[in-house]
């Protein structure tokens, strides 16, 4: 009796705790917190449902019982036949290379975590204990989030799904791919690494043969996907276009703002890689800094000794290119001193020891506890970027100041790629303009049947729309392939700009010789002579420079 | 008025008296009056592990330094040599020496003896330590100096620390950076590595040096004079600057900067050395001398590098020049972990594929910090040779080592705890190998043959090509299993 009485008091004095506990949070509750609690407590875990679940709708398939009017319905086929995403997990069991990995490695890699977090669709953060559609490669989910909670509301047919907000699609799981700041980031965590997702190549990885990755440039890496999307303002006369593209970013110039915000995000990945996380204190590894700080041949006289070495000479650093666009970028943003304070404490933190002071560098990067940390703000400024307004006078601009960059000091090898790769995207982004042509879809009677000529009708015009718009891609394709071997062709010949996976064509399921590729890739590398690239760019910045008495006239 | 000999005399056989005057005058034959010295007594066996660390501790004293120039009067040793030239002997006797004509066809293609007596000349003439100092005025060096943030190269305490005479006291309270106008450090300094650098400070013996008991007599020690007939004294000096010590340390900011990487090994280092000195007495004091002065470089070395490592982990200062390098930089933290432990090429080398350094068999240590490469192999493999011996090996102590200086961070305070322990076995292998221990010709084929299989079991790396191409000079110098050197 005691005892019940007292297990009673106990729950009386407990449910009085959690009662004052609600109303303190009650009142001392802001809008963000709120929000944040939400977020937190998820009714339950959004899951990993496999690629096979979208293709049910997004295989090309004519009797689909849904609009095309706002997407394509064929993303799964075209992912299936052209992206190389899709091969991610064939080429880790089965080419030679992974294998000669393995063995080295001890390692099983059908169960290897380390290599699945980037080679399969498999985020670590939802438990999964084996993701489901394992054979497919990087797919759907990847990119766009586990699908189990939003599977269904996505579906539905009165299209109230599409003018959500992209916080509450993101609460449920589906990541909004249409801010190039979270698209970068979703990128960039396999494409340079990403601690707290565990995707990050060891240096014990690369020394049993991963190949390096190529530096990473948003925009660039973009125009070699096969196009399985269609920006905002490219799609059809969908419903509620206006209150969607109201929420998007601002549409002028998309390939330069992606190249902005991917230069920006590019170099906080780096610096969140050399720095580590926030908690745990990182563990050291050769590869969160430039391979190229090391790995180059000794020699004399040798154009890294001769250029200016920001910093103490003999220590390591971060990836040297990814500072070459992000600092293009900062300049349009509002960034201003903070940038400049910013770079030199992280410069501070590499002077203090050989691979940067780790407390130093972690304040540097994530900032004390109550500032937002450089990392943050530098996400906030990306953040910033989707609403700057462009015009071909500030492409041109930025063009300018890259070639600039490139003239000024000898640059490595990355660095020069991204130069050449960003001169690329916003040269022919400029010639290609926008994409236009489309045409309007014929009116619809909401709620009334459609009749099969109805239907071929529509179909006609969503053909036409698609089409038109995937012959802008090819035009940009073309006109930086022209460029490649027009004004770039000597840039070209030096770097090497073409990337696997750069052509549209049908890939099926052969594997390409990545051992090949990569051995080219590195030799052009060992190769690269910056003085050369210099040359070249300077070459490149004659031709392209108009006339002034001709442009007068004009 | 004349005496006829005795009888006795006369009847004596001529070639007994060839052999009575001959034994008679030998103390005063040119040839081996050099040789009249009393051979060196062995070192006395280390008893415990401090001792036999201290042992290496070679001190070039700390009684000041009196400059190349008080050892460079015309009768002392600075003789011009050449013909008619007539120096005081060793021991205070006038005899003409001609050692070159006598040792000039030494094995391995040294350079000829010098006439005793022209000691200060060889070397101001030919030895390139005699312009240590003045390198630092070189294009190159002053390209060092502005990428470290150095006013001036001659001014600067990392610099002189090597490219001067400074005993170990002087280094200590010298200042980081030197005054313009600090003239008469400066006269002191321009000598380079000078006489004293080797031989000792001379404050304290100078003047006794003189005297004609000072061969014979017991009372040089601590005198600050440095015997260096002895190889293990010798290489002590040598390695101060040539691997490095506490306070003189090419770390990888230096040569980042652009200085030269260091390697050493005694024996081809010494033949390369313009001599001052007699090889003849050297081969009689030290024989098997090449041998001697291989298995000695590497102990010694080994010894050396195992120090500076301990100084690096735990006891290297701030880099206070760093401070000052114009580039708003804090005095950081000594830089750990020190690049310059590890292998260059390991990590400087182009990635391309096809490389040769994929085809060598791989370790399981994939991308693992390659530590310990040129000075450890040999030392090892003739630690194994003396484990056969009886002695004891190195072998897992150095393993344990290198587990820990693979890490990309390795515990400082552990690796000051796993160099002390091998540094205690390493220092009983430089006890084995020192001067007046006998080395039998069979241990000399057995250390050879231990080291034939470096080259050929495993690709090396450079600094283990280096290795076996020096072996192999020590080979050319009677490593062949013969302890005596070709004097033809």
């Amino acid at each position: 009796m005691n005892s019940l009485l007292s297990s009673f008091r106990l729950a009386h004095i407990a449910s009085g705790v959690v009662l004052f506990a609600c109303a303190v949070f009650l009142t001392n509750r802001d809008e963000g917190f709120a929000q944040d609690a939400a977020v937190a407590a998820p009714p339950a875990k959004p899951a990993y449902k496999g690629m096979r679940l979208c293709a049910q709708c997004h295989e090309d398939r004519l009797e689909s019982q849904f609009n095309r009017d706002f997407c394509r319905l064929n993303e799964s086929t075209i992912f299936e036949k052209q992206d190389r995403h899709f091969q991610a997990y064939e080429l880790l069991v089965n080419s030679p290379l992974a294998k000669q990995m393995a063995a080295r490695l001890e390692i099983d890699l059908k169960t290897e975590r380390s290599c699945l977090n980037c080679h399969a669709d498999w985020n670590p953060d939802h438990g999964d204990t084996r993701p489901p559609t394992l054979e497919m490669g990087v797919n759907c989910e990847a990119c766009h989030g586990p699908s189990s909670l939003w599977d269904n509301q996505h579906q539905v047919i009165d299209n109230t799904w599409r003018i959500r907000s992209a916080k509450e699609k993101s609460d449920l799981g589906m990541w909004d791919v249409r801010d190039p700041v979270r698209r970068a980031e979703i990128c960039i965590s396999c494409h340079i690494g990403d601690h707290g997702q565990q995707r990050f190549i060891t240096h014990k990885m690369y020394a049993a043969g991963h190949p390096q990755l190529p530096a990473f440039e948003l925009a660039t890496f973009e125009r070699r996907m096969p196009p399985h999307w269609r920006r905002a303002q490219e799609k059809g006369d969908f419903q509620f276009r206006d209150r969607y593209i109201n929420e998007a970013n601002r549409p002028e110039f998309p390939e330069t703002r992606d190249l902005l915000i991917g230069g920006l995000m590019s170099f906080r990945a780096t610096l969140l890689l050399v720095a580590g996380p926030k908690d745990p204190p990182r563990a050291l590894d050769f590869a969160q800094f430039d391979c190229q700080a090391c790995h180059h041949e000794l020699q004399s006289p040798a154009w890294r000794q001769v250029r200016d070495f920001p910093g103490q000479i003999g220590r390591l650093r971060a990836n040297e290119w990814s500072q070459v666009l992000a600092n293009t970028a900062q300049g349009v943003t509002d960034l201003g001193q903070e940038w400049d304070d910013g770079l030199k404490k992280i410069s501070a933190a590499f002077e203090r020891s050989p691979f940067g002071d780790p407390e130093l560098l972690r304040a540097a990067v994530h900032g004390k506890n109550e500032n937002v940390g450089f990392s943050q703000r530098l996400r906030i400024a990306g953040d910033g970027l989707r609403r700057v307004p462009l015009d071909s006078e500030t492409v041109k601009r930025f063009s300018d100041k890259l070639v600039a960059v490139a003239l000024k000091q000898p640059v490595d090898y990355h660095s020069a790629r991204q130069l050449a790769w960003a001169l690329v995207v916003l040269d022919s982004e400029s010639a290609a303009g926008v994409p236009g042509g489309f045409q309007a879809l014929p009116e619809r009677d909401a709620g009334a049947p459609m009749d099969a000529a109805a239907v071929a009708a529509r179909r006609k015009v969503e053909e036409h729309n698609w089409n038109q718009f995937v012959a802008w891609c090819e035009g940009i394709r073309r006109n930086s392939e022209e460029q490649a071997q027009g004004d770039l062709k000597r840039v070209d010949e030096i770097l090497g700009l073409e990337l696997p996976g750069t052509t549209c064509a049908l890939v099926g399921k052969r594997l390409p010789d990545y051992g090949t590729r990569m051995a080219e890739r590195l030799c052009r590398s060992a190769k690269y002579r910056p003085v050369e690239f210099r040359d070249a760019v300077r070459e490149f910045q004659g031709r392209r420079a108009p006339n002034p008495p001709k442009a007068a006239g004009n | 008025m004349t005496r006829q000999p005795p009888k006795w005399i006369a009847r004596c056989p001529a070639p007994l008296w060839v052999v009575v005057l001959s034994w008679a005058l030998l103390p005063w034959s040119p040839v081996w009056s050099a040789d009249a010295v009393p051979p060196l007594p062995p070192p006395p066996a280390p008893e415990n592990a401090a001792q036999s660390r201290n042992s290496s501790d070679y001190a070039i004293g700390s009684g000041s330094l009196k400059g190349a120039g008080s050892c460079s009067a015309a009768n002392c040793h600075g003789g011009v040599g050449g013909e008619g030239f007539r120096a005081r002997d060793a021991r205070g006797g006038l005899g003409e020496r001609r050692q070159s004509a006598v040792d000039s066809t030494t094995a391995g293609g040294q350079s000829p003896d010098c006439e005793l007596g022209t000691e200060y000349g060889v070397w101001l003439e030919k030895d390139p330590h005699a312009i240590a100092f003045s390198t630092l005025f070189s294009q190159r060096s002053v390209r060092i100096a502005k990428k470290l943030g150095l006013p001036a190269a001659h001014e600067a305490k990392v610099c002189l620390a090597c490219h001067a005479t400074m005993t170990d006291s002087e280094l200590e309270s010298f200042p980081e950076q030197l005054s313009a106008h600090d003239d008469k450090r400066l006269i002191q300094l321009r000598d380079g590595v000078s006489c004293e650098s080797c031989h000792g400070a001379a404050d304290g013996w100078l003047e006794p040096h003189k005297q004609l008991n000072w061969r014979t007599s017991a009372s040089i020690n601590g005198l600050g004079f440095v015997d260096a007939r002895k190889i293990e004294v010798r290489a002590d000096a040598c390695v101060k600057c040539h691997v490095g010590s506490p306070g003189r340390d090419v770390d990888h900011d230096l040569i980042a900067a652009g200085h030269p990487r260091l390697y050493f090994e005694l024996a081809a280092y010494q033949a390369k050395l313009p001599r001052h000195w007699s090889r003849k007495q050297d081969v009689r004091l030290n024989s098997p001398l090449d041998a001697r002065l291989w298995l000695v470089g590497q102990t010694v070395s080994a010894d050396a590098a195992l120090q500076l490592l301990e100084y690096r982990a735990t006891k290297k200062p701030a880099g206070t020049w760093l401070a000052r390098s114009g580039k708003g930089l804090a005095a950081g933290t000594a830089p750990w972990p020190e690049f310059a432990e590890l292998s260059c090429f390991a990590c400087h080398h182009d990635l391309v594929i096809p490389s040769w350094r994929q085809k060598q068999p791989f370790t399981k240590n994939f991308g693992d910090a390659p530590w310990g490469i040129w000075q450890y192999s040999a030392v090892e493999r003739l630690a194994g040779v003396m484990e056969k011996e009886g002695s004891q090996g190195i072998g897992a102590e150095l393993a344990a080592l290198q587990t820990t200086m693979r890490q990309p961070l390795p515990d400082r305070n552990l690796v000051a705890k796993q160099v002390s322990v091998l540094r205690d076995r390493i220092g009983g292998m430089r006890h084995r190998f020192s001067s007046g221990i006998p080395i039998p010709d069979d241990a000399v084929t057995s250390f050879g043959i231990a080291l034939t299989d470096l080259g050929t079991q495993s690709l090396p790396r450079f600094g283990g090509i280096k290795l076996i191409a020096e072996r192999a000079a020590g080979s050319a110098c009677g490593f062949r299993g013969s302890s005596v050197p070709r004097v033809d």
